[in-house]
């Protein structure tokens, strides 16, 4: 059996009197000639070395992630699109005349709406289904949505969606996280675009926060005797122009007459069909809320009624607080200290891992 | 048992700036750490190597050193225990690569050929903690408060390690 100290002893008493001069000659004059290279480095510009290079991208690589996060959490300025539109495209629609007299000037003042509801002439309207009372209706509607995304891309969507269904636009308002589309629609198309709506909308709902309906018949009705007044004055008027006995006076005051009259006439006949072309189009108001996240400002979306929820607001708050308030160099400063918390021991973890695959290869090899 | 000399702390500030000073404090640690580097690779060739390494690393570090009131020799012998650490790493296993050159040094160790490499397969099979154990203590023939100042742990600990060692390896041979 070997005796471990009995090896140890006789190891010892080997090494000990070996002759090792010839291996420490080689050593030192490998540590000469490595000393003289040190100075020589020294003295000389500093070369790059791996581990240097190592250091300095990493370093530089967290400062641009820093910078960039800084950059892109940059509260946006406000931009704000205001469209005035007229009327494009209006549907087409068949319309029939009648005369009347009278002034429009004192008409909406005149006009009470609990009387209603009156009837227009089922001729005015020849698209109407046969027998089917008609009424005038004017109704509006406001949709709301809360949309994620670019909103002007959003409200282009919706342009289309628009003109595609037969409808027109009156006005698009757009500011950053908020945006809003006045339109006309074909009563019908509303639940079709409604439909398109809520495809847009995060959680799929389209909220209405306000529905209006309001019987303009009582208007028309007054309009169409207004218009057959003035017919009916004209018409007087012409056949008193037939009349020899009347003087060079009084006819060129007649001719004066019936012009104006004719003018006043396609005036009210014009308003009156402004008025018929509403018929059966709807008045849609569609607002769009950006999401954003609680970042961007949108922690009012948690439930401050529960501990969870009151925590997350709380938190989301001072991110945001913090984003906001204090000046770039501050947040750059925070974030690039954030990023070396958490990617440092990564870059350290990487390293170790690559360098144990690298010497099992090699050594595999 | 024999305690080692230290070198004179003059001279280990000396070789910060000095070629001859770190010359001579080469001559003075360099047959130690070549033992132990020997006995911890089972072969001269390698061993000799590591030497070099060895205070390659020292002559990069020292102007780190500040004389704290430990030994020399200790933070000496970490650097030569790292270099052989790294070394098997990168050869991925703590076998001792030829014991030929271990073997010419030791009296009629030719003639025991076998039972020699029976006892460095022993040794490699202990932890590498005790092989640094086993090497100080009986190669190096240093006192329990020196390995332990060396290893880094407590002298009572060292003497109960080193029996525990010695045991394990008496088990295996």
């Amino acid at each position: 059996m070997i005796n471990a100290e009995k090896q140890f002893k006789e190891l010892r008493t080997g090494l000990d009197q070996a002759d090792t001069s010839l291996i420490h000659t080689r050593i030192e004059r490998a540590l000469r000639d490595h000393w003289d290279a040190a100075q020589q480095t020294q003295t000389s510009p500093r070369k790059w070395t791996w581990k240097m290079f190592t250091y300095v991208a990493s370093a530089s690589g967290i400062a641009a992630l820093a910078l960039i996060t800084v950059t892109v959490l940059e509260p946006l300025p406000t931009q704000t699109v205001s469209t005035q539109t007229r009327k494009q495209d209006p549907v087409p629609l068949s319309l029939g005349t009648t005369g009347s007299s009278g002034a429009l000037d004192y008409l909406s003042d005149s006009i009470d709406v609990e009387e209603l509801p009156i009837t227009i002439s089922d001729k005015d309207f020849t698209y109407k289904n046969e027998g089917e009372t008609a009424q005038l209706l004017n109704e509006s509607v406001i949709l709301s949505l809360d949309v994620q995304g670019d909103i002007l891309n959003i409200i282009h969507t919706l342009r289309n969606q628009v003109s595609v269904q037969d409808g027109y636009l009156l006005n698009i308002s757009y500011y950053d996280t908020y945006g809003t589309l006045d339109i006309k629609l074909p009563t019908d198309q509303l639940i079709t675009f409604e439909n398109t709506l809520q495809e847009l909308d995060i959680n799929n709902k389209v909220e209405v926060t306000n529905y209006v309906v309001e019987n303009l018949s009582q208007q028309v009705v007054a309009i169409d005797e207004i218009i057959q007044n003035t017919q009916e004055q004209i018409d007087a008027d012409k056949v008193q122009l037939t009349n020899e006995n009347i003087t060079q006076t009084e006819r060129r005051i007649l001719q004066e007459q019936i012009i104006d009259n004719e003018e006043y006439l396609k005036t009210v006949q014009t308003s009156r069909q402004e008025k018929i072309a509403e018929y059966d189009l709807i008045s849609v108001r569609v607002i769009l809320n950006k999401y954003s996240p609680f970042w961007e400002g949108n922690y009012t979306q948690y439930d401050r009624s529960t501990l969870s929820g009151m925590i997350k607001y709380e938190l989301s708050k001072a991110v945001y607080t913090l984003i906001r308030s204090g000046s770039k160099i501050l947040r750059f400063v925070i974030w690039l200290a954030v990023y070396s918390v958490i990617l440092v021991p990564v870059f350290f973890i990487l390293k170790k891992g690559i360098r144990k695959i690298y010497f099992m290869v090699k050594a595999k090899r | 048992m024999s305690s080692y000399q230290e070198i004179a702390p003059e001279t280990v500030e000396a070789a910060k700036v000095n070629q001859e000073a770190f010359i001579e404090l080469y001559r003075f640690y360099g047959q130690r750490v070549l033992k132990f580097l020997i006995f911890r690779t089972g072969n001269v060739e390698i061993a000799e190597d590591l030497t070099q390494e060895t205070f390659i690393t020292l002559l990069s570090k020292l102007n780190t050193y500040q004389n704290t009131g430990a030994k020399f020799s200790s933070w000496l012998l970490q650097i030569a225990m790292n270099q052989a650490r790294m070394h098997f790493r990168k050869k991925g296993n703590a076998t001792p690569d030829d014991l030929e050159g271990v073997i010419d040094l030791i009296p009629n160790g030719k003639s025991h050929q076998v039972e020699w490499l029976d006892f460095f397969l022993a040794m490699q099979k202990l932890s590498e903690e005790d092989q640094h154990l086993l090497n100080l203590k009986f190669v190096h023939d240093l006192s329990n408060q020196d390995i332990a100042e060396t290893l880094h742990i407590s002298p009572t600990t060292c003497a109960v390690q080193i029996h525990r060692a010695l045991t394990h390896l008496q088990q295996q041979l």
